[in-house]
């Protein structure tokens, strides 16, 4: 399976997007955890924007920031969405109201539970009436997205936006799923050959070599506590800039499956 | 379709009982499996479509930390209708890694965390064997089943709402075409929950009684457990004399609300047109149409309006939620094995608890079962959000 890599977004701690990972990767500034703060969506109606959880923000500021970074209109692909572990701050909520003799469940908060909350609320927003699809893989759903949104692409639907975001869940549920920081990156991928160049991104196939780790000690922490994270060793590749064929190993399986990417540039 | 995928097998578990010969009773007979919701402590009114038998699901060894409502509904699934035993011949015909699971769920394991939660309120702790990575967190229901059948392909958690385990067969359509693997197991699981029946029935979604979709009377939906699989395989490559394909699929999203369907039905529209777009049929070619009917005011309403707008008024279609209930992100997998033993008995299941139907609606809801006269099946689930997912399941000769 073949793509173009279009557009690309990150967001994390110190991060505000893809320019500034980019500086990061090559070597030009060190990374250091720290709190993010996320403005709330600009897609949503002031009212809705300023309920939206951390969780939601951090999605869907990284799909708005991927799209207007390819140049395509927010309402025009077809969308992949990958977490983890969704939003934990609603779980929590929930959880909780249900230890109460009447377990007051907010209305609201039950229907923004739902996994594809931040895709529901992208259709929404952006008026976006395409597929969308919104998946989990634990520590692999990064790869598992991509495997999912490479095969959106066809002569039909010759562009697909992916959205692989996380958010460290509150105290109760971090102390047995920890995540180590809050981290989304976005693609923009194409089935053909963009006019101006871009990086190819190949499924290989699957693969039995251990995973593709990163040098860059700082970043480790974030590359393998953050689901998201599991992207920087592509990202390290592009944002090298060095023409020719970089192949790794990512895993894309909640079983542990693991397989070949290539990138070329 | 660049590539025809085969049903090769297909079963489940519901409140219509386990594998595919009880469901397929219970269809022919008209039966209902909805029982009153024990509320215990906190008493809610409602009905709720139960797996009895899920408590005596033991978790195989080396599977234990698995072990929750969700996935234990999982091992009695695949202990159905020789379904561990297809799979076994797919992998050794294909290899294990070109074998992938992918399934939908919406509930996974949160009764785990409800009783953790429990736990926490009046011991100040969670309890020690709780772990969320194996029972709440979506990539549960995948890894285990992966595991447990041995297989080492892609494997990832779909959750779309109602319309999760739909979307696992045209994610494992897409994979297949793909070319990255040449078979997959495709369904879902979601088990009964105090946050499904307390949250929907925050909502004012519930009804009190067992559901009655497309009834003039209709007041809201009947919450329900299933889980089930299926084997899809590339057509050309499938060594097994399999009858049933998936003829094409349509998805969409409405934009609209997340839990209120768009009034045009815009959303479901587009999604079933680009099914019979997809299959190369013609709305007449449509033998049965299995609706979301999910008993909601709404969801009838609107679902009635698109049938009507794309096949007519003289298709025969029913709900058959009025079974097992609404099962949520386990409806796509429970509605394509009836879809499934419809167009292999070429009967259209009737609509359950239909007195009166609408007398606003255009589409023609049977209350009896009927013959089916074409060999395509159409079937439909519109999930929160506004996710819209159809499926077709054809017989091919």
């Amino acid at each position: 399976m073949r793509a173009w890599i279009k557009g690309i977004s990150v967001i994390a701690p110190g991060i505000e997007d893809w320019s500034a990972m980019q500086e990061t990767l090559q070597g030009l500034c060190v990374w250091q955890n720290g709190p993010l703060t996320l403005s709330p969506p600009g897609i949503l109606s002031p009212r809705e924007r300023r309920r939206t959880s951390p969780a939601l923000r951090l999605a869907l500021n990284a799909a708005a920031a991927v799209c207007q970074g390819a140049g395509v209109a927010f309402d025009a692909l077809p969308c992949v969405f990958a977490s983890a572990l969704g939003d934990g701050s609603i779980s929590d909520a929930i959880m909780t109201a249900l230890t109460q003799p009447d377990k007051p469940v907010s209305p609201t908060q039950f229907h923004n539970s739902v996994h594809n909350a931040a895709a529901g609320y992208w259709s929404i927003g952006a008026g976006n009436m395409r597929s969308s699809i919104s998946i989990a893989a634990g520590d692999a759903s990064f790869g598992a997205g991509l495997i999912s949104a490479m095969t959106h692409l066809s002569s039909t639907a010759p562009e697909v936006m992916f959205v692989a975001s996380d958010m460290p869940m509150p105290d109760l549920l971090a102390k047995t799923r920890p995540i180590y920081a809050p981290m989304a990156v976005g693609l923009v991928l194409s089935h053909t050959a963009p006019a101006r160049a871009c990086p190819a991104l190949e499924i290989l196939g699957a693969s039995t070599a251990p995973e593709s780790e990163i040098v860059d000690a700082a970043l480790k922490p974030l590359a393998n506590g953050s689901p998201a994270g599991r992207a920087l060793p592509m990202l390290t590749a592009i944002a090298s800039a060095a023409s020719g064929s970089h192949d790794l190993v990512m895993a894309a399986g909640s079983n542990g499956f693991r397989m070949k990417v290539r990138i070329s540039l | 379709m660049t590539s025809v995928v085969t049903v090769t097998a297909i079963t489940c578990v519901s409140a219509f009982g386990e594998g595919m010969a009880a469901l397929k009773e219970a269809l022919v007979t008209g039966r209902s499996g909805l029982v009153a919701f024990d509320g215990a402590d906190a008493p809610l009114q409602t009905y709720v479509g139960q797996v009895s038998g899920n408590k005596d699901v033991v978790m195989p060894l080396g599977f234990e930390k698995f072990d929750c409502r969700n996935n234990s509904l999982a091992e009695m699934a695949l202990g159905q209708d020789g379904f561990v035993k297809t799979v076994g011949a797919a992998i050794q015909r294909y290899g294990a890694d070109r074998v992938a699971v992918i399934l939908g769920t919406s509930t996974s394991g949160i009764g785990s965390t409800e009783a953790a939660y429990q736990h926490f309120s009046a011991h100040g702790a969670l309890p020690s064997h709780f772990d969320f990575a194996y029972t709440q967190e979506l990539a549960s229901l995948s890894a285990f089943v992966a595991k447990r059948l041995g297989v080492l392909g892609p494997a990832y958690t779909i959750s779309t709402a109602c319309s999760s385990s739909t979307r696992s067969f045209t994610e494992g359509a897409r994979l297949i075409a793909s070319g990255l693997c040449d078979a997959v197991i495709a369904g879902g699981v979601d088990s009964l929950c105090e946050t499904s029946v307390r949250g929907f029935n925050s909502l004012q979604l519930l009804s009190p009684n067992p559901c009655r979709p497309n009834d003039r009377d209709r007041d809201g939906i009947s919450i329900g457990e299933a889980g089930g699989f299926a084997l899809l395989e590339r057509a050309s490559t499938s060594t097994t004399d399999s009858d049933v394909v998936l003829a094409g699929y349509g998805e969409s999203s409405d934009a609209y609300h997340m839990s209120t369907p768009h009034p045009d039905g815009a959303g479901a529209t587009a999604a079933m047109t680009a099914a019979l777009k997809m299959a190369g049929l013609r709305p007449n070619d449509i033998g049965y149409v299995n609706m979301h009917g999910t008993g909601s005011l709404y969801n009838d309403q609107v679902e009635d309006a698109a049938i009507t707008t794309v096949l007519g008024t003289r298709t025969p279609c029913s709900s058959t939620k009025g079974y097992g209930g609404h099962t949520l992100g386990a409806a796509g997998i429970l509605e394509a094995a009836i879809s499934i033993i419809a167009l292999q008995g070429s009967f259209a299941p009737s609509n359950l608890n239909l007195s009166t139907l609408d007398p606003s609606f255009k589409s023609r809801v049977i209350s009896q079962v009927e013959d089916i006269e074409t060999p395509h099946v159409m079937t439909n689930n519109f999930g929160f959000g506004g996710n819209n997912c159809v499926l077709i399941f054809s017989k091919r000769s």
